[in-house]
C-alpha cells in the first residue's frame, strides 16, 4: 500500500511540474517580449507566479514522496 | 355643526350636544337597546351584527387601550357595563374628538386624478398604470401583479398609497365617494387579509410594506377622514384592529436579516405609536423603536455618512425615514437622540457631498434619478450642507477631491457653482444589497449637463434588463477579456485607500482594482488603476487608465452618455452635443491601439445596450460607445473628455502622448489653449498641469 500512495504522490508531483513548466514556458514565450523592467513585479505577478508554484509544489511532492505515502498508507498497513 | 357635533346630537339628542365628550358617553348606555339605536342611527356607532362578528377582536382592541386614560374614560365606562357596541362607538368619537397628532405622512402625486382612477381600482405605481383585477370575493385581488408581473405592483398596491389620495380628494372636494372607497377597500383588505403571525413574504404582510402602510398612509388617511360620512365605523374599527396586528409584525416579524427595510420598519412602530398613543403599548412602542433605530442606523451606516448600500435611492430612503423619525421623537417630547442626530448630519455631509451641480445624486448601485438638493432644501438639512451655501463659501471655490473613505468614492469637483465640473469615482466597497457590478465607474457632469452617467436600476425581475443594469455593462467602465474588475467586499470595517492629490486649480483621484485570475492559463490577477485629474478653468477632465496584463488579452472600454446627447465619432475619440450645443470633446492618447468607437443606442437583440433608467420601470434610450483593444503588455490610456463651454475646441494634430515606462507626458491642444500634463506614475499623480493661453485671450 504504501508503494502505491509513493507512486501516487510522484505522478501528482510530476503532473504539477509538467503543467507548471509548460505554463511557464508558454507564459514567456507569448509575453516575453512585452516585458518591461518598471512593471517587473507585475510580469511576475501575473505571467510567472502561478506556474512557478505549481512546479515548486510538483518538486515538493516527488522530493518527499516516501515520507508522504508512508504516512497516508500508515493505518492501512497497521490493518 | 361639525361632525362631532352632529354625531353628538345623533346619538344624544341636542340637550347633550353643548356637554363635554364625557357627558356624552354617559348617555350611551341607552344606545345598548335595539330601539336606542334605530332611534339616532349614528354615523359612528357600528352595526350590530359587525359588532357580533368580530367581538373578539374588538375586545381586545378594547383591551389593549389605556383605559385608566381620562380622555377613554366614556370607554372604559361602556366597557365596566358590558356594552361591547357603544364602548365603539365612543372610541371612534373618541378619536373623531382628540386633537390632532404628529404624522409625517405626504401625497406626492396628483391627488384628485390619482383618487378617481382609484375610484375605478385603477392605481399607477412606478411608472406603470393598470387596473386591479377583482377577487372571486368581488374585492380586489390584493396578490395581482400588475400589466407587467411584478411583485413590485402587489407591494405597492398593499402599501395603500391610493389612501391618501382618496382622503385627501375626500378633504378637498367633500366628496364622499373618495372617503367610502376608503372604507370599502379597508373592509375588503382586512377580510381578505387576516393577520398571520409570522414571518412572512405575502404582499399583504411583508414586513416592509406592512411598515409603509403605518408610516405613509394610514395615520393620514385616519386623521384626514375623520369627519367624513363615508368613512364607516365598520372600517374604522377594523383599522383600529388592524393596527395591533401591525404592530406586532413590526416588532416580532420584521425583517431580522437589517437593511433599510428594518430601518423603515422599526421607525414605522415609532410612528404608530405617536399618532394613537392611546393604546397601553405605545410608551414601550416608542422607546423600543428609538433603541433599535438607534441600534440599526449606527450598524448600517458608515462613519463618513453613505448607508451600507451605497446606493443613492436608499441613502434617500434612510435619510428621509430618520429625518421624519426624528421629528416624531421631538414632537412627543424625546430629547435623547444625539447620537441619531450626529449621524444623521454625517449622512446628510456624505448625501449633499456627491451631489452634482445640477442637483441630482449618481446613480450608484440600484438608484432613481433624484433630486437632492430640493430634498435637503425640503427637509431642511443642516444649513452649511446646502449647495446655495457652499457655492457662497470662499473656501469650497477652488477645485477639490472629496473622498469619503468608507464609502470608497470620490467626488472631484472645480468648485460648488452650478457650471463646475464634477466627477465621481467609485472604488468602494460592493454594497450590503441592490448591488451593481460597478468597481471603478465614474461619472462626469460639466454644469447642468451630465456627460457620462451610470445606466440606473430599471427592474429587479430577472433576465436580460436586470443583467445589463446590474451587470458592468452599463457602467463606464473597463473589461479586460470580457471580465470586470473584482468586487468589493459587501461591506468594510476599514477605511478604502484612495490616493487624492491637489493643486493650482486641478485636483486629482486615483484607485485601483484588479481583473480576475485565469488558473487555466496561469495567469494571475492583472492590476487596474483609474486616476482622475480636473483640469484648470473648468476645462474637462482627463480619466487615466493603467492596464498591467500580458498576453493576447482583450480590453474594452464602455462609456455610457446621458440621453440628452447626441454622440458623433470623431478622428480620434467622439463629440457629444445637446441641443445642438456642444456638449463634450473625448480625445483618447494612448499606446493601447484602441479601435475607432462602436456607437450603440436603444438596442435590444443580439445583447441589451444603449440605455438609461431614470426611475424603477422608466428607460430611454442612450449612446453608449465601445472601444476595444488588444495592447501589448501594459498600456495606459488617457480619455480627455474636453469641456467646450470654455469656448475652444480640440486640435488633435497638435496633441501628444509621451509614455516612458510608468511616466506620461500629455499635452492637449485646443484652438485657445494648450494643457501640458506630466504624471511621473498614475500612483504619484501629476507633477506638472499647466494650461497656456495661445494666440491672446
Amino acid at each position: 500500500m504504501t508503494v502505491r500512495a509513493i507512486l501516487a504522490i510522484r505522478l501528482l508531483g510530476l503532473a504539477l511540474f509538467i503543467l507548471g513548466t509548460w505554463l511557464l514556458v508558454a507564459n514567456l514565450f507569448e509575453t516575453i517580449r512585452q516585458f518591461d523592467p518598471t512593471y517587473a513585479w507585475y510580469y511576475f505577478q501575473n505571467q510567472l507566479l502561478r506556474p512557478v508554484l505549481a512546479m515548486g509544489l510538483g518538486c515538493i511532492l516527488l522530493l518527499f514522496s516516501k515520507p508522504l505515502g508512508k504516512f497516508m498508507a500508515r493505518e492501512l498497513e497497521q490493518k | 355643526m361639525g361632525g362631532a357635533g352632529m354625531v353628538c346630537m345623533l346619538i344624544a339628542g341636542p340637550a347633550v350636544c353643548a356637554s363635554d365628550s364625557t357627558t356624552l358617553l354617559t348617555s350611551l348606555k341607552p344606545l345598548s337597546s335595539e330601539s336606542g339605536l334605530r332611534a339616532t342611527e349614528s354615523k359612528l356607532i357600528p352595526s350590530a351584527a359587525f359588532v357580533e362578528h368580530h367581538r373578539d377582536q374588538l375586545g381586545s382592541l378594547l383591551s389593549s387601550l389605556d383605559l385608566t386614560r381620562p380622555d377613554l374614560s366614556s370607554v372604559s365606562r361602556a366597557l365596566a357595563d358590558g356594552d361591547l357596541r357603544s364602548a365603539c362607538a365612543a372610541l371612534l368619537l373618541y378619536y373623531q374628538t382628540r386633537p390632532s397628532v404628529p404624522i409625517q405622512a405626504k401625497y406626492g402625486g396628483d391627488i384628485i386624478v390619482d383618487a378617481e382612477a382609484a375610484l375605478l381600482n385603477t392605481f399607477s405605481f412606478q411608472g406603470v398604470k393598470g387596473t386591479q383585477p377583482t377577487a372571486s370575493t368581488g374585492g380586489l385581488d390584493w396578490e395581482a401583479r400588475g400589466p407587467r408581473d411584478d411583485p413590485e405592483w402587489a407591494w405597492m398596491l398593499n402599501r395603500h398609497g391610493y389612501f391618501s389620495a382618496l382622503a385627501l380628494a375626500w378633504k378637498q372636494t367633500g366628496d364622499d365617494r373618495f372617503a367610502a372607497k376608503v372604507s370599502t377597500l379597508i373592509i375588503d383588505w382586512t377580510s381578505a387579509n387576516p393577520y398571520p403571525k409570522r414571518l412572512n413574504f405575502s404582499p399583504s404582510w411583508r414586513a416592509l410594506e406592512t411598515a409603509r402602510r403605518v408610516l405613509d398612509t394610514w395615520p393620514l388617511t385616519w386623521q384626514t377622514l375623520q369627519d367624513a360620512p363615508g368613512f364607516t365605523p365598520e372600517a374604522r374599527l377594523l383599522m383600529l384592529c388592524s393596527l395591533l396586528d401591525h404592530a406586532d409584525l413590526l416588532q416580532h416579524y420584521s425583517s431580522f436579516w437589517g437593511g433599510n427595510h428594518l430601518l423603515t420598519e422599526k421607525t414605522a412602530i415609532a410612528q404608530l405609536a405617536i399618532a394613537w398613543p392611546e393604546f397601553r403599548d405605545s410608551r414601550a412602542w416608542l422607546d423600543y423603536a428609538i433603541d433599535k433605530v438607534e441600534e440599526e442606523i449606527l450598524e448600517q451606516t458608515y462613519e463618513d455618512g453613505a448607508y451600507k448600500e451605497l446606493t443613492d435611492h436608499y441613502q434617500r430612503v434612510v435619510l428621509v425615514n430618520l429625518d421624519s423619525f426624528l421629528n416624531l421623537c421631538r414632537s412627543s417630547g424625546r430629547d435623547d437622540l444625539g447620537k441619531l442626530e450626529a449621524r444623521m448630519r454625517r449622512m446628510w455631509a456624505y448625501y449633499t457631498g456627491i451631489m452634482q451641480p445640477n442637483g441630482h445624486g449618481p446613480l450608484t448601485n440600484a438608484a432613481d434619478r433624484e433630486n437632492i438638493a430640493e430634498l435637503a432644501t425640503a427637509l431642511q438639512a443642516p444649513e452649511e450642507y446646502l449647495q446655495v451655501n457652499r457655492a457662497a463659501n470662499p473656501a469650497l471655490e477652488q477645485p477639490q477631491t472629496t473622498f469619503f473613505p468608507y464609502a470608497g468614492q470620490a467626488v472631484l469637483r472645480s468648485s460648488w457653482y452650478s457650471s463646475a465640473v464634477w466627477a465621481f469615482l467609485d472604488a468602494g466597497p460592493y454594497g450590503t444589497a441592490h448591488q451593481h457590478e460597478d468597481r471603478l465607474h465614474l461619472d462626469l457632469s460639466f454644469g447642468q449637463q451630465e456627460i457620462l452617467v451610470d445606466a440606473g436600476r430599471y427592474t429587479y425581475q430577472p433576465g436580460p434588463w436586470l443583467d445589463y443594469f446590474k451587470g458592468p455593462h452599463s457602467h463606464n467602465l473597463l473589461l479586460l477579456d470580457g471580465n470586470c474588475a473584482i468586487r468589493g467586499p459587501y461591506s468594510t470595517k476599514t477605511p478604502a485607500t484612495i490616493t487624492t492629490r491637489t493643486g493650482t486649480g486641478w485636483t486629482y483621484a486615483l484607485a485601483e482594482a484588479a481583473f480576475p485570475a485565469n488558473p487555466a492559463r496561469g495567469l494571475g490577477q492583472s492590476t487596474w488603476r483609474r486616476g482622475l485629474l480636473l483640469l484648470p478653468n473648468e476645462s474637462g477632465l482627463i480619466v487615466f487608465d493603467e492596464v498591467i496584463g500580458y498576453g493576447n488579452r482583450e480590453l474594452e472600454a464602455r462609456w455610457h452618455f446621458a440621453p440628452s446627447l447626441s454622440i458623433k465619432r470623431t478622428a480620434n475619440g467622439l463629440s457629444a452635443s445637446a441641443n445642438g450645443q456642444a456638449g463634450m470633446e473625448l480625445l483618447i492618447l494612448s499606446d493601447a491601439g484602441w479601435s475607432p468607437a462602436t456607437l450603440l443606442k436603444g438596442q435590444e437583440t443580439p445583447e441589451v445596450a444603449g440605455w438609461y433608467a431614470p426611475n424603477y420601470n422608466i428607460k430611454h434610450p442612450a449612446t453608449e460607445a465601445h472601444f476595444t483593444a488588444a495592447p501589448a503588455g501594459p498600456s495606459i490610456t488617457a480619455w480627455w473628455f474636453h469641456n467646450p463651454a470654455k469656448r475652444s475646441n480640440i486640435n488633435e494634430y497638435l496633441s501628444s502622448y509621451i509614455r516612458q515606462g510608468e511616466s506620461l507626458t500629455l499635452v492637449l491642444a485646443t484652438t485657445r489653449n494648450t494643457c501640458t500634463v506630466v504624471l511621473p506614475s498614475l500612483e504619484k499623480g501629476p507633477s506638472e498641469v499647466s494650461v497656456e493661453i495661445r494666440g491672446g485671450k
